[in-house]
């Protein structure tokens, strides 16, 4: 993902104006941009449903039992894949932002490739 | 007391069992609305005190309509659970007057903290007469509360909303500065369990064993010394108020147990299988830094959440010396009926004194010390001389010239003040024989404050060496 970022800055020229084919892939980046903060956001729920199960499960299970350790464990997982998550998601939020911004300088509509 | 009621409303199967299990496990009556239009259908049915609408899924409806709660003046509160972060992200047609927008995924305890405080919020519509109204009169006090401060006033209107709510509520402030009547006050407010009981424990006093066993009671047997059955505190104040001060100093293994009392509302006794339910509004404090605690994982975070649903901080005297003079007359009038004396009040010497200093142990010092003039007062008026040499000299000004006469090699304000305290404990200790509860009374500090100062200052008498 960094390096596709960075790919973005080396392409941007000073002036902010761009060719148009040049602005073509960036409203394809945009719209693959969108798209990836959508499915981030969908992720969202099932990781909630999951940890709220997981919750639920750790009342069932004795203090010492062994399947307590396992729910834990998967309790962490999910955690980790959470903030890897918003991670993925601000990052993504960033470039559509960024894009956007070069397409409006090019007097084009951002949305023409979103779904 | 009835089950506060919480409406689910999501299109989400998974979303719907999950929060239904866990809504029930903590103690509220919960049903499943799977579209806006059903959610509107229950509410025209049965109060729902809080909607907890989860508005992600494609076949909710249109939210606006839940607007109907707010725009309809509905009993509730909607509190909203959302993948989006912010509310300006969401479609017009999401977008809805809520009480609050929780971004998922979401811990189980944010959602009962903002659930709680719904219902707490939603007692101040109650039609009461306001706290103001009753402080117009000079000498009336709020539950027992004096002072008209506006940190005060503020406070009194916190209690009147969290009062008729079961929401837990964890009071911080230093010691001293009546964190234990701002409890009874949040006891005697609540309409529905001012008559109950009305049970204190002091957790930093008390060692690990014997903290379980007052607090869940013990079967016959159940340990050594346990020679009969024993209700626990909780069990005795049941239908009322609990209050454990120095919560900080629970171990990690009985903060899972009072996680369970607060979430599940059920213990056991010691030594016994038997599973007790029990309704009891806790109210915990502390002086320390909980967050830090949580932190440095000596506090559980998950307990922490559920405490801190409510949260009052309750200043030092040093900042709300307004208040002093209305204190100083309500111990004077205290400590007279009981030494059977007639004291018309306080010269203004002495007032300029008391409000000169900077009252470290707060108000217990101050009541303290007022009863110590009442009882050495022979003219019926509390004069300068009536109190203690120590606060007569702090209110004397020093020069910059004696100052620096008297400091010579100390390195810090914390290393120049401890000689001094170190000092006065010991005469405190010695005066009262080393007899702890006193030398604390006497102090102004609580016991478990003066245990960890004789710690600190390796503090021992001559029969414990």
């Amino acid at each position: 993902m960094i390096n596709s970022k960075d790919n973005i800055e080396q392409k941007k020229p000073e002036t902010g104006c761009v060719a148009k084919d040049e602005i073509e892939s960036y409203k394809r980046l945009a719209s693959i941009g969108k798209v990836s903060v959508d499915i981030i956001n969908e992720l969202y729920s099932p990781i909630d449903t999951i940890n709220r199960f997981i919750n639920l499960a750790l009342h069932t299970v004795g203090e010492d039992s062994q399947s307590r350790q396992f729910l834990l464990e998967s309790k962490e997982g999910i955690r980790k894949t959470s903030v890897l998550l918003k991670r993925l998601d601000s990052y993504a939020k960033e470039i559509e932002k960024e894009i956007s911004e070069i397409i409006a300088k090019n007097g084009q509509s951002p949305s023409s490739h979103s779904n | 007391m009835d089950k506060a009621r919480v409406l689910i409303v999501t299109d989400d199967k998974l979303s719907q069992k999950s929060l239904y299990e866990m809504l029930c496990r903590s103690g509220y009556e919960a049903d499943i609305a799977v579209s806006v239009k059903e959610a509107l259908r229950h509410l025209e049915e049965k109060l729902w005190h809080v909607i907890l609408a989860d508005i992600d899924g494609p076949d909710i409806g249109d939210l606006s309509s839940l607007n109907i709660v707010k725009e309809k003046s509905y009993p509730s509160e909607v509190v909203v659970l959302s993948s989006k972060e912010d509310i300006d992200s969401l479609p017009l047609n999401k977008r809805i007057s809520a009480f609050e927008y929780l971004s998922k995924p979401v811990e189980d305890e944010k959602i009962i903290s903002a659930i709680e405080r719904a219902l707490a919020d939603k007692s101040l519509n109650t039609g009461k007469p306001s706290f103001i109204s009753r402080l117009i009169h000079k000498d009336e006090t709020y539950h027992g509360l004096v002072g008209k401060s506006a940190i005060m006033r503020d406070i009194y209107a916190l209690i009147d909303r969290i009062a008729p709510s079961r929401a837990t509520v964890l009071l911080r402030g230093e010691s001293g500065t009546g964190k234990r009547m701002i409890a009874r006050a949040i006891h005697k407010a609540d309409k529905k369990r001012k008559e109950k009981p009305f049970i204190e424990i002091s957790c930093g006093a008390l060692p690990r064993e014997i903290i379980e066993s007052e607090l869940f009671g013990h079967t016959k047997g159940a340990f050594t010394g346990a020679i009969n059955d024993r209700k626990g505190r909780f069990e005795l104040s049941h239908s009322g108020t609990m209050l454990l001060d120095d919560i900080d100093s629970f171990s990690l293994d009985l903060q899972v147990k009072l996680l369970r009392v607060l979430q599940e509302k059920e213990f056991e006794r010691v030594g016994d299988h038997k599973t007790m339910k029990v309704d009891v509004r806790v109210i915990v404090s502390t002086n320390q830094d909980l967050e830090k605690a949580v932190s440095e994982k000596k506090f559980r975070e998950d307990l922490y959440y559920r405490l801190n649903v409510i949260s009052i901080t309750i200043p030092p005297l040093r900042k709300r010396k307004e208040d002093l003079p209305f204190l100083v007359d309500h111990f004077i009038g205290l400590f007279s009926k009981e030494n059977h004396k007639k004291i018309k009040g306080i010269s203004e010497d002495a007032l300029d004194v008391l409000m000169a200093y900077n009252w470290p142990g707060n108000i217990r010092e101050l009541e303290n010390i007022i009863e110590r003039a009442v009882i050495l007062d022979v003219d019926g008026t509390l004069h300068k001389d009536d109190l203690p040499e120590m606060l007569r000299e702090s209110a004397t000004v020093i020069t910059s010239d004696d100052a620096r006469g008297k400091i010579k090699d100390i390195a810090s304000l914390k290393d120049a003040l401890k000689d001094p305290e170190k000092v006065y404990i010991l005469k405190v200790l010695e005066e009262t024989g080393w007899n702890k509860k006193r030398a604390a009374k006497k102090l102004g500090v609580n016991r478990t404050t003066l245990y960890n100062k004789l710690k600190k200052y390796n503090l021992i008498s001559d029969s414990e060496k």
